[in-house]
């Protein structure tokens, strides 16, 4: 068991250090000028000019051949140097993974090489206001027809629907089937859908509804089997809780260095109960990297993805929500007025952290999956 | 990174796992008084006693992790056995660069004794060396009563091997464990070290790895019983309000388990880490223990609360155990202070 990097990963980390290290500068200077959303799109360019794109993915579809490793050190090394996001994070992290485990051959060549080299942006259409946790109970329908189906229905909270061209697109197939068994997984173009942005409680416009009415997807972007979509879905959702891990931890601890440095700006580095609560989240967060290292490990070394996930959400999401919250709770007024210089921080994040019990899976639905595929309990829904 | 058991490792969880096999009868047995149980003592003291010491120093070589790994698979069952102090106190000797002398630890129990009356854990300690003979009292000894040799904890960092003059047993709240007053009245201190910390740190996760097992056995526990027990014509394991609690335990015993494994590696690599990744596991670790094992209470419902259930065994382990070698409250500070001392040094 060895939690540091072998010679092989440490030559691996040292090329992705000294790329970022000459990269990142020139593209803070264009960053200066340009939206977050250009930055974002210049930054994938960079990335997929460099190589540095799909590296646990097939060599064939454009990827790098690598392991789950290299792409954790990768992006571990990227946000610890707060580099963009880039611009088709989704179609990188869900839909080209779930792609290349479900498609077929002429699947993965249409759809692989765009994804990484950002032709096409990707977004994620699986909630409705109607079903959320409730997943498998979406009503938005596709009706069959000649050479493919039309699909009408409304979605939610989706993260990249703005700037989308592809959707990854669940919908009802067979409504006499049980609930799971007839949903199909489609791969859809989003120009015929009506997108609206949706504002967050800190102000901020992350996620968007999308609107689909009489949509035509064509039979040949249907991923997996018609009414086989549950399992693609799982395995979207499996993937999108084990990749983000690396860049959860990273997100952690830089909020915890942060608190510790506010701490001692406000001069309570002697209180006996900050000190107390600062090596509460300190072992938190210390059990993220730790909890990521081992499943990353265990991935590569050929283990399926499985619930461990779910593990480090939980972990995460109180982290996060108890470092954001003790900030504001250190008493200090400015830290609660966002706007004031330099102080919308801890009360923007505060508020971001509370959707982080609820995105991608809420807690509830994170503990019925432990305590169902962990510990073996019965199932407490239907 | 490769952070997943290695072959041998995982025939080390197998061998205990068999010598675990019936350890929460034994302790069933043992409280309803039947005489200390000689297995699997016997065979833990007769062939394990050396791992993670290196063959050079008279063990039978291996890591710490391996031997967190076994301490942790027997906690899972609350067996009961003297050698996991036993084994402790030996692994505090090795840390700290004491010679163990492998006939003397054939021969009878070992015993690791730090605690001092009213005192912070480690010290200052009243226990005194002057012209090389120990004086002082030392107390919360893990199997001292039984302990031929004890390892004990001194000022200015160093700690002594001896032989207690007298010990009194204390009245423990865990039926299944012996902790002792132990007096020295000028016992000559057969080998002194000056690195006390080298050991305690080892001594420390080696704990830490018994509450993440005595987490894990609580809630597996509370699990197999929320299987069976049925209520409103369901099991209630099926009622998110019992398996969520459950769920919460098992992501805490998972915390702990993470935490423990890298301060082993931490401390066996030689990582400048290892200080403060011992005081994270042994914090998380007795609240995962503490924890679990009053989710297993509730979810047993009044059952729980009765002499014969078990529950209350892994509970009072683990209130025990996380009193062991610095409660939670102080290696969560130490955990703080080391944060603040990092940041403090960047800026």
């Amino acid at each position: 068991m060895h939690f540091d990097d072998t010679r092989e990963q440490a030559n691996f980390r040292k090329r992705v250090i000294s790329w970022l290290e000459e990269t990142l500068p020139g593209l803070r200077k264009v960053g200066k000028e340009s939206s977050e959303e250009e930055l974002s799109r210049h930054w994938q360019k960079l990335m997929h000019d460099g190589g540095w794109l799909g590296l646990a993915w097939p060599k064939e579809f454009g990827g790098q051949g690598l392991s789950a490793i290299e792409e954790a050190i990768f992006n571990e090394e990227c946000v610890r140097r707060d580099a963009p996001i880039p611009i088709n994070l989704l179609g990188i992290l869900l839909g080209g993974p779930t792609i290349i485990v479900h498609g077929t051959d002429a699947q993965k060549k249409r759809y692989l090489p765009k994804i990484l080299s950002a032709d096409e942006i990707w977004c994620q259409g699986f909630s409705e206001p109607g079903n959320g946790s409730d997943l498998a109970g979406l009503r938005t329908r596709a009706e069959k027809t000649e050479g493919g189906w039309r699909i009408s229905g409304q979605k939610v909270w989706t993260s990249s629907g703005h700037l989308a061209h592809k959707c990854l697109l669940l919908a009802r197939t067979d409504p006499s089937a049980s609930k799971h068994r007839g949903i199909t997984y489609f791969l859809a173009d989003t120009s015929a859908f009506d997108i609206r942005p949706l504002r967050m409680i800190n102000g901020e416009a992350e996620f968007n509804e999308m609107f689909i009415d009489d949509v035509f997807v064509a039979d040949e972007d249907v991923l997996g089997e018609v009414n086989g979509g549950w399992q693609v879905a799982m395995t979207t959702l499996t993937v999108e809780r084990n990749s983000v891990a690396f860049n959860l931890q990273v997100w952690a601890r830089q909020a915890l260095d942060r608190l510790a440095a506010e701490v001692m700006e406000q001069g309570l580095a002697d209180d006996t109960y900050v000190l107390e609560r600062l090596g509460e989240f300190e072992a938190e967060v210390e059990a993220i990297r730790i909890g990521t290292i081992r499943s990353t490990s265990a991935l590569s070394a050929g283990s399926q993805a499985g619930v461990e996930g779910s593990t480090v959400k939980l972990q995460w999401a109180h982290a996060v929500q108890n470092i954001a919250r003790f900030a504001l709770e250190l008493g200090a007024i400015d830290l609660v007025l966002a706007g004031a210089e330099g102080s919308g921080y801890w009360i923007n994040r505060y508020l971001r952290a509370r959707g982080h019990s609820i995105e991608g899976g809420t807690d509830e639905i994170q503990k019925s999956i432990i305590a169902e595929r962990v510990l073996g309990l019965p199932r407490s829904r239907l | 990174m490769k952070a997943i058991l290695e072959e041998e490792q995982r025939l080390v969880v197998e061998v205990a796992e068999r010598m675990a096999g019936n350890g929460l009868q034994n302790a069933q047995r043992l409280l309803s008084g039947a005489p200390w149980p000689e297995y699997p003592d016997h065979d833990l003291m007769a062939n394990w006693q050396g791992l993670a010491i290196g063959e050079a120093d008279g063990g039978s070589g291996g890591r710490l992790v391996d031997l967190a790994l076994l301490i942790r698979t027997l906690s899972i069952r609350l067996t009961p056995c003297r050698y996991i102090d036993h084994v402790i106190a030996l692994q505090a000797a090795f840390g700290a660069g004491l010679p163990i002398d492998f006939k003397v630890a054939d021969e009878g129990q070992w015993c690791l004794a730090v605690a001092e009356p009213r005192t912070p854990p480690f010290g200052p300690f009243a226990c005194r060396l002057s012209n090389n003979r120990i004086d002082g009292t030392k107390t919360g000894v893990p199997f001292g009563n039984r302990a031929e040799i004890a390892i004990i904890a001194l000022e200015d960092n160093r700690i002594a091997l001896a032989k207690p003059s007298e010990s009194i047993l204390s009245d423990s709240a865990d039926p299944l464990a012996e902790y002792a007053c132990l007096t020295f009245n000028g016992s000559a201190a057969e080998h002194v070290s000056d690195n006390a910390n080298g050991g305690l740190l080892r001594a420390t996760v080696l704990i830490a790895a018994e509450l993440c097992g005595v987490a894990q056995g609580a809630v597996d526990n509370g699990s197999a019983y929320a299987k069976e027990r049925a209520q409103f014509g369901q099991p209630i394991g099926s009622y998110q309000g019992v398996a969520h609690q459950l769920a919460e335990a098992q992501v805490a015993t998972e915390t702990a388990w993470s935490l423990t494994l890298y301060a082993c590696w931490a401390i066996d690599s030689g990582n400048s880490d290892a200080q403060k990744a011992v005081h994270a596991a042994k914090a998380k670790a007795s609240e995962a223990a503490v924890f679990s094992s009053e989710r297993a209470l509730q979810v047993h419902g009044g059952i729980g609360m009765t002499w014969e259930s078990t529950p209350h065994l892994y509970l009072k382990r683990a209130i025990t155990r996380a009193a062991v070698l610095g409660g939670t409250h102080w290696h969560r500070q130490q955990l703080g202070s080391a944060l603040l001392s990092k940041i403090s040094s960047v800026s």
